[in-house]
């Protein structure tokens, strides 16, 4: 396997190192590319993947379509009633293309998605969870009554839903998902 | 070479990292953050500031960039813009990564603005075997590594070699 560690410690000294470029630099690159773009150039060395993948995104956000329907009936909102995300597929409003998980990167079985912020989509089952399926990332969410002084704005912007018991269930878990990103997530997982 | 007896309130001189000196008018040197925060807080009053990271050949390129947006009134910006876009038109990637290290270190927002929005539309869209190869980036992947990064990703590099 002597090939596969070839050139790890032997980089030549360049004039000009854009694998070296500062991540504030490269970020401001990164601000002016598609999702997609971000995630490609990730594959071009170690040193930029670092920094893509912690890239907050500021692309508009993707659709979210059933991938076990037909075209057709793939944009007619009447045929989600089954909540069946067993593949996933995703439409670029920027790029205008269609982009498809691969069923080994796709987890989720027939679950009930309650909404999305930030690239994370808001799965509930027995207990809330937040799911990122391009990072494959999963966090359990506390169930709202570890939260009982929690107030706060709640942010029905983000989320529109029909009037029942579980609208403010999940106003309430946009809220704190949104809080949650900007704190960068570590607190997730102090959460009792 | 300048010399450094003609700083006065209209001009200062700048040295590069090759130790070549320029003469710059004050409000074209006002373009870069960076030299203004030195003026205003007096740290200007050597005769020389010195930029022991940028080179003559890109400095001279930086301050072209600034006389021109100094120069040009707000009712130019139709000028500017063809300006701007011409500036970096046939720029080679070693001229162009040494410009964009100049502005962030000069902070001069509108020309990083230009330089960072050169090099995505130069990496947009293409395969990052083609990225590697016009940005002269080494690969510092293993086969493997490069293969687990793809097929993690598989969804973003379909159609892609």
């Amino acid at each position: 396997m002597a090939n596969s560690c070839r050139s790890r410690k032997r980089r030549r000294p360049a004039s000009s190192d854009w694998s070296g470029l500062h991540s504030d630099l490269l970020g401001s690159i990164l601000n002016r590319l598609s999702f997609v773009d971000i995630v490609r150039i990730g594959a071009v060395c170690p040193s930029w993947l670092s920094v893509a993948k912690s890239h907050p995104s500021s692309t508009p956000p993707m659709l979210m379509l059933p991938d076990n329907l037909g075209d057709e009936e793939r944009y007619l909102l009447s045929s989600w009633s089954e909540h069946d995300y067993g593949s996933s597929c995703f439409y670029s409003l920027s790029d205008e293309e269609r982009y498809t998980l691969s069923s080994n990167q796709w987890k989720l079985g027939k679950t009930r998605c309650v909404g999305s912020s930030h690239g994370w989509l808001i799965l509930s089952e027995d207990q809330p969870y937040i799911y990122n399926p391009f990072r494959g990332v999963s966090f359990q969410l506390p169930s709202l009554p570890s939260f009982p002084d929690f107030t706060g704005n709640v942010r029905k912007d983000i989320y529109s839903h029909t009037d029942n018991d579980d609208n403010l269930q999940v106003a309430y878990l946009l809220l704190l998902v949104t809080h949650l990103v900007s704190a960068g997530w570590m607190v997730t997982c102090e959460i009792p | 070479m300048a010399s450094s007896i003609e700083n006065n309130n209209e001009k200062l001189t700048l040295k590069s990292s090759d130790g070549e000196e320029f003469l710059v008018e004050k409000h074209v040197a006002l373009q870069s953050t960076l030299l203004q925060n030195m003026l205003d807080s007096d740290c200007s009053s050597a005769d020389v500031i010195p930029l022991p990271k940028i080179d003559a050949r890109t400095l001279a390129l930086v301050l072209g960039y600034c006389k021109k947006h100094a120069d040009a009134s707000s009712s130019k910006q139709g000028e500017l813009n063809s300006f701007d876009s011409e500036f970096l038109k046939d720029m080679d990637m070693g001229a162009l990564f040494n410009l964009v290290l100049a502005a962030n270190f000069m902070e001069i927002k509108g020309l990083l603005d230009i330089a960072a929005q050169k090099i995505a539309d130069t990496i947009k869209d293409k395969p990052h075997q083609e990225v590697r190869e016009i940005f002269h980036v080494e690969n510092d992947y293993t086969p493997e590594e490069e293969a687990a990064v793809r097929e993690e990703n598989r969804w973003a590099f379909e159609g892609f070699p």
